[in-house]
């Protein structure tokens, strides 16, 4: 297409590098950084805008600032960490802007997920996607992104509940955290932060989408029976008969005093369903000696131990793959904290920072992350941004 | 199960403990389906169901593929079909005629714009899908068909679907407004039938323009034609009346003119000719009328009338398909009397042929006669001059015997040379003569060639020594069957010419085999040879190769008859000769196959001294065979033989010849006319007494009193030759 033709804006946004996202990263220790997170917004028309907050951040300030002063809609969330430019950093706030040449997006809010009847929500799903997608007509590939507040214990019923009325916008998404604090979460929309709620981005795109979710785990042969457990908080009592966090370090064979984020890292347990293994991520032991997951449980339920593969060699193959012969221009992710520790706990951190930035990938570290009608653990979701199809 | 049951527990807490998990286990797979709204059960679902939709989606996205191929095929089978049939619109709207088709259920497929453009509004009600019948409704309702005056529309649909049943049919429809329409069905392989519709207005108008034409033109054919024939034709219709004539029939019949017009009844014009005719044959006017009153069926007739002037005339009359009647007259007088001459002058002809036929016979009979009579005076003269020959050879013999001068002897011997010479010719002119008329009597038996070679080796030795010549005769233990005598002359003269035509060499008589069951006879010489363009000329009568040879041996007489005589014996004769080189003459002769070979030698034949040799006798004998048989055995004997059939034959014989045989030999009863005893007094009043026997079978006294009175002696059949000749012998001793 001649250059001499196209509206100037346009231009602007032809991908550098070949990305379609715009994302950066300012760290929050600097005083003005929500200034210059605005001035790097505004020179493109965007069409929505995605920020990770490091928990030490003033989320209500930021959001607040940027709906003020940024035409499009804007949501977020609290993070477990940030994934930037360099890889894994802290104290960091990512912001994704997407801009209108490529994308359209439409944010809804899911408050009070305790105490929502979940299953009425579709209705409203529905209509809003259908907005998007009839006002964008040439943008015909689409994705949708959740942030739910992690520390509300709801992801499981939010995504089974939501998951049939996402048609052609696959989900993924993550659970927003307290650094390893897990004490207090949120998300944002329309310049207010919001507790025990989630935000739901649908996005159309004329780019090549691909959504996924990667999970290094195998499971291995020591098994055990959850024989005690308070499903609705996610407590197993007893395992075997015997106190959960006793017999848990009895069977991966370390002692129960020790168990911290890293043993539960590095000794994720599997649950079988189907033909697939899902990870059970283990969050703390309590004062009862029972374990904290940070995801489903219920007694009776079969879990293994699993082993790791080569987290950062993992991730390059997958990310690789996504659509063979090709490497995605940009990549969304979110990614369990526990990957993090576990990369940190066996020396591959380094390795792994490299492999996301080969691939281009922002996000934040998440409690737990979902992938289309799941809530799963120990797992990466994100999704895949490849040029158009054809060129324009 | 690793690690599942703690080692350091006791037995009772680890039976506890499994009870607990069992326990649980068994809880959570129980656990009722209302129950399940907790989180790990919704987990669960939705990641079962995940699965399974996951699956599902596969599925259809490669139901969907398969879905937007074939419909993409279907797409493209779809265009293809338009297009086909585009083409097929545009094709049959370029045809000329009108054309549609009907499927093989009969329902119309398609038609183009010109089919049944004639026919009114019929287009209007025409919609692809009905069906042939009702198409056919829908023209035979149209008002624009054009029926025949017999046919309903009812028929003419009955009729028209009978048509269409077949598979191939072209048929004309008459159209209102003096149109037509050609139609021509086709049906396909499959079923379909395909339509043609052709205006054919103008073709039809132009051929019905040309029809009429035809039949003026042909009315005028058939007037000039009629008018042309030679006969006088006339034509009645089915009730007799005359439809038609031509003119010569008007000068034929001379009825006035007024009658001869279109509707005169035939029985008129047949009153009003009667007065002039005459019917020939059985034929009468009656039948006449009878025949042409029938309305049908009548039998073509032919009859014939004379007319006062005396013409004839052949009448033809035949039923025409109309029933109807054409009559020709055709006038025969010229033809008739022509007839008639040539039957006349056929018998003038024939009577002039069986004049000529007896003249020729009558000279026939008188040439057989003339030769006859010259063979008898040959026989008779050679007869007579033989006599004095051998008289004359007596003399010279005893001359001979009594000269002592050896002068003398020399001139005698050389004379009485001349005198056998002499004697050789008048022998060999009486067997010419008898041999060209047949009436050499052959002797045909088997005898031995041996014989026959051994007695010439003899008798023409010395004639060869003398001229210093070797001969060789073989001999042979062969049986031949020929006529002995013949056979001996023949190769007596052969040996005889060789001898004389060869200078110095040999002559040689030798045999060899064949041809079939015959043996050969060579008589070789080294003589002179004979040239080819002389042989046909040494066969003639005295025709001689050398006239050097003339005078002391003949006048070439000798294979002229040796010719004849194989000839007449069926002995096969060959010449071989090169000039210069030498001559082979050959005789075929059959062999005896019978095993009783006859040794009678030809010696026997001379050996007799009867005095009938060399004299004449004349035998008067009725009985052909007797009289052959007869004269076979006389002659053998050395007599010559003349023979008569009947006394007045003999009679006539004698005129001719003038001469007297020595002795006469009379059958008595000679048929119809004289007898024998009649006919001795006749000879012995008109001439002089010949000495006669009387033979006859007859014993009776009355004959025997005959001859006595005339002292002829009888003798009586059967025939006792040798008491014959030895009643010859004391007669003419």
């Amino acid at each position: 297409m001649d250059d001499a033709l196209r509206p100037m804006g346009e231009r602007a946004c032809d991908p550098v590098d070949g990305k379609h996202l715009i994302s950066f990263s300012e760290p929050i220790n600097a005083p003005d950084y929500i200034d210059r997170i605005v001035a790097a917004l505004s020179d493109v028309p965007l069409a929505h805008v995605v920020v990770f907050a490091s928990p030490e951040a003033d989320f209500a300030d930021l959001i607040a600032t940027l709906h003020a002063h940024l035409a499009c809609p804007v949501v977020g969330c609290t993070s477990a960490g940030e994934i930037a430019e360099d890889g894994f950093v802290e104290g960091h706030v990512v912001v994704i802007g997407l801009p209108k040449r490529w994308f359209a997006a439409r944010s809804v809010l899911i408050e009070n997920l305790s105490n929502t009847d979940l299953s009425t929500l579709n209705d409203m799903l529905i209509q809003n996607r259908l907005a998007l997608t009839t006002s964008n007509p040439h943008k015909t590939n689409g994705f949708s992104f959740l942030m739910v507040d992690g520390l509300s214990r709801c992801e499981d019923q939010l995504v089974s509940a939501i998951s049939p009325g996402l048609f052609g916008f696959p989900l993924f998404g993550g659970s927003a955290g307290d650094g390893l604090k897990f004490q207090k979460s949120a998300v944002a929309f329309e310049g207010k932060i919001h507790e025990d709620a989630a935000t739901l981005t649908f996005v159309v795109t004329n780019c090549r989408v691909r959504v996924f979710s990667v999970n290094h785990m195998i499971p291995g042969q020591t098994r055990m029976v959850v024989t005690k457990a308070e499903p609705g908080q996610r407590i197993v009592c007893s395992i075997n008969d015997e106190p959960a966090a006793a017999e848990y370090a009895r069977l991966i064979g370390k002692d129960p005093a020790q168990l911290d984020e890293f043993i539960f890292a590095g000794n994720p347990v599997t649950v079988r369903v189907g033909d697939e293994f899902h990870v059970r991520a283990i969050q703390r032991v309590n004062e009862d000696g029972h374990l904290v997951f940070f995801s489903a449980i219920d007694e009776g339920m079969v879990l293994s131990v699993a082993q790791a593969q080569d987290i950062a060699e993992h991730l390059d193959a997958e990310l690789s793959n996504l659509i063979p012969g090709q490497s995605a221009a940009d990549v969304l992710a979110c990614d369990c904290i526990l990957r993090r520790i576990e990369a940190q706990r066996s020396q591959k951190l380094h390795h792994t920072n490299t492999v996301l930035r080969k691939h281009g990938v922002v996000g934040f570290s998440t409690y737990g992350e979902q992938i289309g009608p799941l809530h799963v653990n120990h797992t990466l979701t994100g999704v895949a941004l490849f040029p158009p199809a054809s060129k324009t | 199960m690793d690690g599942l049951l703690n080692p350091s527990d006791t037995v009772e807490r680890q039976r506890d403990k499994l009870l607990n998990i069992c326990t649980a286990l068994m809880r959570r797979v129980e656990q009722p389906p209302a129950d399940q709204s907790s989180a790990f059960a919704q987990f669960e679902r939705a990641a079962l169901l995940d699965a399974r939709v996951r699956q599902r989606t596969t599925d259809l996205e490669r139901a969907l593929d398969l879905l937007n191929e074939s419909n993409a095929e279907l797409a493209t089978a779809k265009r293809d079909s338009e297009q086909s049939r585009a083409i097929l619109n545009e094709a049959i709207e370029s045809v000329d005629e009108g054309f549609a088709l009907f499927d093989a259920d009969d329902r119309l497929l398609l038609f183009n714009s010109r089919f049944c453009r004639e026919l009114g509004n019929v287009r209007d009600s025409l919609q692809l899908g009905i069906s042939f019948n009702d198409y056919i409704d829908i023209i035979s309702a149209s008002g624009e068909l054009q029926f025949p005056p017999s046919m309903s529309s009812h028929d003419w649909i009955a009729n028209r679907l009978d048509r269409h049943r077949e598979n191939r049919v072209v048929f004309n429809i008459s159209l209102t407004q003096n149109r037509w329409m050609q139609v021509s069905e086709h049906r396909t392989d499959e079923g379909s039938t395909a339509i043609l519709q052709t205006d054919i207005s103008d073709v039809m108008r132009e051929q019905l323009r040309e029809r009429d034409q035809l039949v003026d033109n042909q009315d005028k054919m058939l007037r000039a034609t009629l008018d042309h024939l030679a006969q006088g034709v006339c034509i009645f219709n089915q009730n007799a009346q005359l439809m038609g004539w031509n003119r010569e029939l008007e000068r034929m019949i001379r009825v006035p003119p007024r009658y001869v017009r279109v509707g005169t009844a035939f029985s008129t014009l047949l009153d009003l000719m009667k007065s002039n005719i005459t019917f020939a044959d059985s034929y009468s006017s009656a039948k006449l009328i009878a025949w042409s009153e029938r309305r049908s069926n009548r039998p073509p007739i032919e009859f014939e009338l004379n007319d006062i002037k005396g013409r004839i005339f052949s009448v033809f009359a035949q039923e025409m398909p109309d029933q109807g009647f054409v009559m020709s007259f055709s006038d025969v007088t010229s033809e008739r009397i022509s007839a008639k001459k040539l039957r006349d002058l056929n018998k003038t002809l024939e009577q002039r042929v069986a004049d000529r036929t007896e003249e020729l016979g009558a000279a026939l009979r008188d040439a057989e006669s003339a030769n006859v009579t010259k063979n008898r005076f040959v026989a008779a003269a050679s007869h007579d001059l033989l006599q004095p020959l051998s008289a004359a050879k007596l003399y010279m013999a005893t001359l001979q015997d009594a000269a002592q001068d050896e002068q003398l002897m020399q001139i005698s011997r050389k004379a009485e040379g001349a005198l056998k010479g002499a004697e050789d010719i008048i022998e060999a002119l009486l067997d010419i003569s008898k041999l060209d008329a047949g009436h050499a009597t052959f002797d045909i038996q088997p005898f031995s060639l041996g014989s026959v070679l051994n007695s010439l080796s003899n008798e023409m030795m010395p004639i060869a020594e003398d001229k210093g010549l070797d001969l060789t005769v073989t001999s042979s233990e062969s049986t031949i069957v020929s006529d002995p005598m013949f056979l001996r002359r023949v190769l007596q003269n052969l040996i005889s010419n060789a001898i004389k035509y060869t200078d110095e060499g040999a002559v040689r008589v030798s045999l060899r085999d064949g041809p079939d069951n015959a043996v050969t006879i060579d008589v070789e010489d080294t003589g002179s040879g004979i040239a080819a363009e002389n042989r046909e000329r040494i066969f003639q009568e005295f025709a001689r190769l050398d006239d050097s040879h003339s005078g002391a041996k003949g006048i070439g007489l000798g294979l002229a008859i040796v010719e004849r005589v194989c000839d007449a014996l069926g002995h096969e004769l060959h010449l071989r000769s090169e000039l210069g080189q030498g001559s082979c003459f050959s005789v075929s002769v059959a062999l005896h196959s019978g095993n009783n070979p006859n040794t009678v030698g030809p010696g026997d034949i001379q050996i007799c001294d009867h005095a009938v040799v060399g004299k004449m006798l004349l035998l008067v004998e009725n009985d052909e065979d007797l009289a052959h048989a007869m004269t076979l055995r006389l002659e053998r004997s050395g007599a010559h033989v003349l023979h008569a059939s009947s006394g007045e034959e003999a009679i006539e014989l004698l005129e001719e010849i003038e001469l007297l045989p020595d002795a006469a030999l009379f059958d008595y009863q000679l048929g119809a006319g004289i007898d024998g005893v009649e006919l001795h007094r006749i000879v012995r009043t008109r001439y002089k007494p010949v000495p006669t026997f009387i033979l006859s079978a007859d014993r009776s006294a009355k004959l025997q009193e005959q001859c006595q009175t005339f002292e002829l002696p009888l003798v009586h059949k059967p025939i006792d030759i040798d008491y014959l000749l030895g009643a010859l012998d004391s007669v003419l001793r």
